[in-house]
C-alpha cells in the first residue's frame, strides 16, 4: 500500500509542473501589457518600466519561467496587484468556505444518489426507475446559476427559509449551517445527478456478476446481496466518478459563490478578473489547479482502499 | 419403497426472448434419493443450468418462467414457495457450486467472510465463531495452510483453491443436497481429478446426496450412481452408471459415449457429434436429436416420442421411436 502511495505521489509531481506551465503560457498568451493594465494607458513610460521590474517581466521569458516555477513551488505566488498582500494568504482566507461548500455538496451528492442509484438498479425499467432517472436527467441539464436563482425564489424569498446571501463567517454553528443549506443544495443537486446515474449503470453490471448469483444461491438477505456484494464491488468505479466530477463541483461552486454572494474561490476569481489583478488570477489558477491533482490523488488512493486487488499489488 | 429426497415432476422452465418465450427445459421428470449422485449430463446448451436453478429457485428475474411442474423437497414443493421459506433452505439444505471457480467468489471479501456469512446467517452463529467455523470448513476440503488463507482475496487463490473454498461455502449450511453445476469442467485436469476426488470424499463423509452436472462422460463414470442424459431440454435417457455405460440405448447417449476420449482408443478415433444442439427458439418440432441422428426415421420429425421404459425394473427409461421400440420386448412403441 505504502508503495502505492509513493507512485501515485511520484506520478503528480510531473502533472503539476504541466500545469503550471500551462497556467505560465496562457498568461502570457493573453494580449495586452500587464503593467499597463495595472497603471492605465496614461501611464508615463518609467513608471511602466519600474512596475514591470518589480513584477519581474524584465528579465527573459525562460528565467521569468523558472522564477515562477520555483515560487510556485515553496509557495510564493507573488502579491496581489491590487491589495499588496501575498497571493497565497489571500486563497487562504477564502479557501475555507469553498471546501465548506464543496464537501456539504459532495455529502449531499453521496447520501441521496447512492442509495437512489441502487433502487434504480434493483427495479430498472419500473415506474420508480424512469421517474428518478428523469429526474437525474433534469438535474444535469441544468445550469448551476439557473438553478441557484430558482432556490433563492423559492425557498428564499417565497418561503423565507433561508437567507438570500450567504455568509459563511457567524460564529453561531446553526445560523452557519443555515446560511449553508442552499448552495450546498445547489451544488449537492448536480452531484446527486451524477452520482445517482453512475451508481445505477455500476450497480446494473454488477449484479450481473456470478458472485451476486453465489450470493443468493448462499442464501443470505436480499439487502445484504444487494449491499454487501453488489453494492461494494460497484463502489469501485463510482468513487473515480465522483472523484471526476469533484472539479466539476468545484467549477460549478464558483458559479454558487457568485449567486449566493458567499466569499470564497469563486468571488475572488471574480474579483481578480475585474480588476484585472492578474497575479491573483494567475495565482488562484495554480491553486485551483493543485487542488485538482490533489482530489485526483486522494480519488486514486481511495480506489485502493475500496478494492482490494489494488491494495494487495 | 426408498425414499425419495426430491422428486421433479414435468419441469418446464421458459426464457422470454425477442420473439417471445420459448421453453429451455421441457417436462422433466426425474428424482434423487438419500445418499444418491445423479448426474445430468449433454451438451452445452441442453438445460443442465437451467434445471438446477429452477430447483434453486435462482432463475433470472423478470425474464424468465416456470410453466408448470413441481420440486417436491421432502415432500414439500420449491415451486412456488415463498422467497423467504426459499432463502432458509438455499445455502443450507440446498447448496450449489458453479463452474467459473474465476469469477463465482466476490473480489471485494476475503475467503473467511465469504465462508462465514453462510454460518453466520443459517444458523444464527456469532460472527467471530462463524470465522472459526469458516477456518474448520477450509481445513475440510483440504486447503493447505488454511489459517493463513481465511484473510485471503479470492485473487490470491488459483482455480483449484477458489473451487475449494466454494465447496466449503456449499458445505457451511450442511446441506442435504449439492448441485454441482460443471465444478471441474474449467480445471486442469490433474486439478480436476482431485476436486472429484474431494467431493467424492465428502459426498460419503457427510452423507450427501448430489446433482452432479458435467458434459464429459469420463466424469459421469467417475461419479455417478445414477445418470439421465438431456438434449434440447428433454430427458433422452436415465439409467444406473453401470446400465447406461454397458448398454446405451438412446442415439444421442451411444454419440456421446463415442466423443470421450479413452486411453484404449487412438485420439484420432473421437468421433465428436456433428451438428450443434438448437438454440430454444429453433427447436424442432419432432425428436430434437433428429437433424443430427443417423437412425431417424419418418416419425421422428413428426412427433416427439415419449420417455418409456425399457427394463424390467423400470430403472432404465429412453425417449426414441426406434430404439426405445427396439428394446421393449413387445416392439411396440408406447406414443
Ligand atoms: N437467462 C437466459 N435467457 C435466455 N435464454 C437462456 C437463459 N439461460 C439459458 N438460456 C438458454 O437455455 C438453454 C439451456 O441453457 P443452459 O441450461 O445454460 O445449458 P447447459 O446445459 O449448457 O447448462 C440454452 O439454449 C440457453 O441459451
Ligand atoms: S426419435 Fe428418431 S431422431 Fe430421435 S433419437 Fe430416436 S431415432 Fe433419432
Ligand atoms: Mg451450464
Amino acid at each position: 500500500m505504502l508503495k502505492y502511495v509513493l507512485k501515485r505521489l511520484a506520478m503528480a509531481i510531473p502533472i503539476l509542473i504541466a500545469v503550471l506551465t500551462l497556467v505560465f503560457v496562457i498568461i502570457r498568451i493573453v494580449p495586452g501589457d500587464p503593467a499597463m493594465v495595472v497603471l492605465g494607458d496614461q501611464a508615463s513610460a518609467e513608471a511602466l518600466a519600474a512596475l514591470r521590474t518589480k513584477m519581474g517581466l524584465d528579465v527573459p521569458l525562460i528565467q521569468q519561467y523558472f522564477t515562477f516555477l520555483f515560487g510556485a513551488f515553496r509557495g510564493d505566488l507573488g502579491a496581489s496587484l491590487l491589495s499588496g498582500r501575498p497571493v497565497l494568504s489571500e486563497v487562504m482566507t477564502v479557501l475555507p468556505y469553498t471546501i465548506d461548500l464543496t464537501i456539504a455538496g459532495v455529502v449531499i451528492g453521496i447520501v441521496f444518489g447512492v442509495p437512489l442509484g441502487v433502487l434504480t438498479a434493483v427495479y430498472r425499467n419500473s415506474v420508480t426507475d424512469y421517474i428518478i432517472r428523469v429526474f437525474s436527467l433534469f438535474g444535469l441539464s441544468f445550469p448551476a446559476f439557473y438553478s441557484a436563482i430558482l432556490l433563492i425564489l423559492i425557498f428564499s424569498i417565497q418561503f423565507n427559509l433561508f437567507p438570500v446571501i450567504s455568509d459563511p463567517d457567524l460564529s453561531n454553528y446553526g445560523e452557519r449551517m443555515n446560511h449553508l443549506v442552499l448552495p450546498a443544495v445547489n451544488l449537492g443537486l448536480i452531484m446527486v445527478a451524477y452520482i445517482t446515474r453512475s451508481t445505477r449503470s455500476s450497480m446494473l453490471e454488477v449484479l450481473r456478476e456470478d458472485y451476486v448469483r453465489t450470493a443468493k444461491a448462499k442464501g443470505v438477505p436480499r439487502f445484504v446481496v444487494i449491499t454487501r456484494h453488489a453494492l461494494k464491488n460497484a463502489l469501485i468505479p463510482i468513487v473515480t466518478v465522483i472523484g471526476l466530477y469533484l472539479g466539476v463541483l468545484i467549477g460549478n461552486s464558483v458559479l454558487t459563490e457568485i449567486v449566493f454572494n458567499r466569499p470564497g474561490l469563486g468571488k475572488l476569481i471574480l474579483d481578480a478578473l475585474s480588476e484585472r489583478d492578474y497575479t491573483l488570477l494567475q495565482g488562484v489558477m495554480v491553486i485551483y489547479a493543485f487542488i485538482i491533482v490533489i482530489v485526483n490523488l486522494i480519488t486514486d488512493l481511495t480506489y485502493g482502499f475500496v478494492d482490494p486487488r489494488v491494495k494487495h499489488q | 419403497m426408498e425414499e425419495k429426497l426430491l422428486v421433479v415432476e414435468n419441469l418446464t422452465t421458459s426464457f422470454h426472448l425477442q420473439n417471445g418465450w420459448f421453453s429451455a427445459i421441457e417436462d422433466l421428470s426425474f428424482t434423487l434419493s438419500s445418499n444418491e449422485t445423479l448426474a445430468l449430463v449433454g451438451e452445452s446448451g441442453c438445460g443442465k443450468s437451467v434445471t438446477a436453478y429452477s430447483i434453486m429457485n435462482l432463475l433470472p428475474k423478470p425474464g424468465s418462467r416456470i410453466d408448470r411442474g413441481s420440486v417436491l423437497f421432502h415432500g414439500k414443493d420449491l415451486v412456488g414457495l415463498p422467497e423467504a421459506e426459499m432463502r432458509s433452505l438455499r445455502g443450507s439444505k440446498l447448496a450449489m457450486i458453479f463452474q467459473e471457480p474465476m469469477t463465482s467468489l466476490n473480489p471485494a471479501l476475503t475467503v473467511g467472510q465469504q465462508i462465514a456469512e453462510v454460518l453466520y446467517y443459517h444458523n444464527g452463529t456469532s460472527k467471530k465463531e462463524a470465522l472459526k467455523g469458516a477456518l474448520e470448513l477450509l481445513d475440510q476440503v483440504k486447503i493447505p495452510a488454511a489459517a493463513t488463507r481465511l484473510n485471503d482475496y479470492p485473487h490470491h487463490l488459483s482455480g483449484g483453491m477458489r473451487q475449494r473454498v466454494m465447496i466449503a461455502m456449499a458445505l457451511a449450511g450442511r446441506p442435504e443436497i449439492m448441485l454441482a453445476d460443471e465444478p471441474t469442467t474449467a480445471l486442469d485436469v490433474t486439478i480436476q481429478a482431485q476436486v472429484l476426488a474431494l467431493l467424492d470424499d465428502l459426498k460419503r463423509e457427510l452423507k450427501m446426496s448430489m446433482i452432479f452436472i458435467t458434459h464429459d462422460m469420463g466424469v459421469v463414470a467417475r461419479v455417478a450412481d445414477r445418470v439421465a442424459v438431456m438434449y434440447g431440454g428433454y430427458l433422452a435417457e436415465v439409467a444406473p452408471v453401470e446400465n447406461l455405460f454397458a448398454n446405451p440405448v438412446h442415439p444421442y447417449t451411444e454419440a456421446l459415449l463415442k466423443s470421450v476420449p479413452r486411453l484404449d482408443r487412438d485420439i484420432n478415433d473421437l468421433n465428436p457429434i456433428p451438428g450443434l444442439v438448437p438454440s430454444i427458439d429453433r427447436m424442432p418440432k419432432g425428436c430434437r436429436f433428429a437433424e443430427r441422428c443417423e437412425h431417424k426415421i419418418d416419425v421422428c420429425e413428426q412427433q416427439m416420442p415419449d420417455l418409456t421404459s425399457i427394463s424390467d425394473a423400470g430403472n432404465h427409461s429412453v425417449r426414441c421411436w426406434v430404439r426405445g421400440a427396439q428394446a421393449t420386448s413387445n416392439g411396440e412403441s408406447q406414443a
